[in-house]
């Protein structure tokens, strides 16, 4: 009898302790998965301030490695950029470039049409009938780029040098809104040379 | 009535018990031991990490402090170089078709057929295709001969000749040619 109830007693106070050390076991899971919790917070912060950092690193460093050769005159080459690729096209902003076009290489367009297909959210592919003299002609292939006030390029040039009077020539032109969402998003590595200002110069020119 | 104590079965529910107990005992030493050094472990991390943070945020104050200061030249070099690079983008799309048209009238003026050109058509990856008219079959074979030279032939990439035809009523050798130009951007 007296066995038993030492062994009552000794199993009374294993039991609490193993209670006890439960208890203490679960509370400190708990504060495991609590920490854990927090840890994975800051590191979900740490990635997206990473991120941040980095388009503000590079926002940095394009100021950075292009203030002393811009800084002066980028008002000016975005006025250039800005009117050889608007934000927005109109059928006027059109219509004015082919007349501009027109009166500096001295050719007639006498109609255009739209390329559907070639025709994208940005580009708008034209095809003008034009007619003029050969000479006319031959300064609108030499100066179709910037003459019109607008950034026109020709994908396919196609003619015959014997009856360079009257032809169909294929233009595009270019529209682009300024992205605010890529604001900060200019990479650093962007250098501005001076070759590209004696670009835009010479461009500025033609217009 | 006598009362009976069956001590065997006793006893190995004693053993039982204190075998359970001591195994639970050991668990929860173990699953303690092992509380303790995941939580000097995550403890570390955390102090770790949030130092790393205070840094991080250090960092993206300095950043957002110098572009703040120039925010007016960030602007403009953001439109700047979004729009110059799309100009770039763009300008590789063109043929520059007249340029090359001229660079043909280069090749072919050494063989006296420069005003020969019938017809020319060039696209942005320099795929050429011209046709040179000719009134006698030895002048046509001379141009055969022609872009058989390897100095004429150091121009183009490739260049075959796609049909040579006659003109019955007017007496006219006409030669089409297809190939591509060496490029010149």
């Amino acid at each position: 009898m007296e066995g038993v109830n030492k062994l009552k007693l000794l199993i009374s106070k294993k039991y609490i302790s193993v209670v006890l050390f439960i208890v203490l076991d679960i509370v400190f899971l708990v504060f495991i998965s609590f920490l854990g919790y927090k840890i994975y917070g800051i590191y979900s912060e740490m990635q997206s301030l990473k991120a941040e950092i980095d388009q503000l690193k590079s926002s940095s460093l394009l100021i950075k490695n292009n203030k002393d050769l811009l800084e002066d005159n980028i008002g000016e080459y975005n006025t250039v950029l800005d009117s050889i690729i608007p934000d927005t096209e109109t059928y006027f902003q059109v219509i004015s470039a082919f007349e501009q076009l027109e009166a500096k290489t001295g050719v007639n367009i006498e109609s255009y049409s739209i390329n559907l297909p070639e025709t994208t959210e940005d580009k708008m592919s034209l095809s003008l009938t034009i007619t003029g003299t050969k000479e006319s002609i031959e300064t609108l292939f030499e100066n179709y780029h910037y003459f019109g006030g607008r950034l026109m390029t020709n994908e396919k040039l196609e003619f015959n040098p014997e009856g360079l009077d009257s032809m169909t020539f294929l233009v595009n032109l270019f529209h682009a809104s300024t992205d605010e969402s890529a604001s900060g998003g200019g990479s650093g590595s962007n250098v501005i040379s001076s070759d590209d200002i004696e670009f835009i110069k010479q461009i500025e020119d033609k217009l | 009535m006598k009362r009976r104590i069956n001590l065997f079965s006793q006893r190995i529910d004693n053993q039982t018990a204190k075998r359970y107990l001591r195994t639970g005992q050991r668990v929860t030493y173990g699953v303690l031991l092992f509380g303790v050094i995941a939580l000097m472990v995550l403890f570390g991390t955390y102090i770790f990490l949030n130092k790393n943070l205070a840094d991080l945020k250090t960092k993206k104050n300095t950043y957002e402090r110098y572009i703040l200061t120039n925010q007016s030249f960030n602007q403009d070099i953001q439109n700047f170089v979004q729009k110059f690079s799309l100009l770039k983008t763009y300008i590789k799309t063109d043929a520059n078709g007249y340029s090359y048209y001229r660079a043909l009238i280069s090749i072919l003026e050494p063989a006296g057929i420069a005003d020969n050109i019938d017809t020319f058509s060039i696209d942005n990856n320099q795929d050429l295709d011209y046709s040179i008219k000719v009134s006698t079959y030895e002048e046509g074979i001379q141009v055969l001969e022609f872009f058989e030279r390897p100095d004429v032939l150091e121009h183009f990439n490739s260049l075959t000749l796609e049909s040579f035809n006659i003109t019955q009523n007017e007496v006219e050798y006409t030669m089409t040619f297809n190939g591509v130009m060496k490029s010149r951007k």
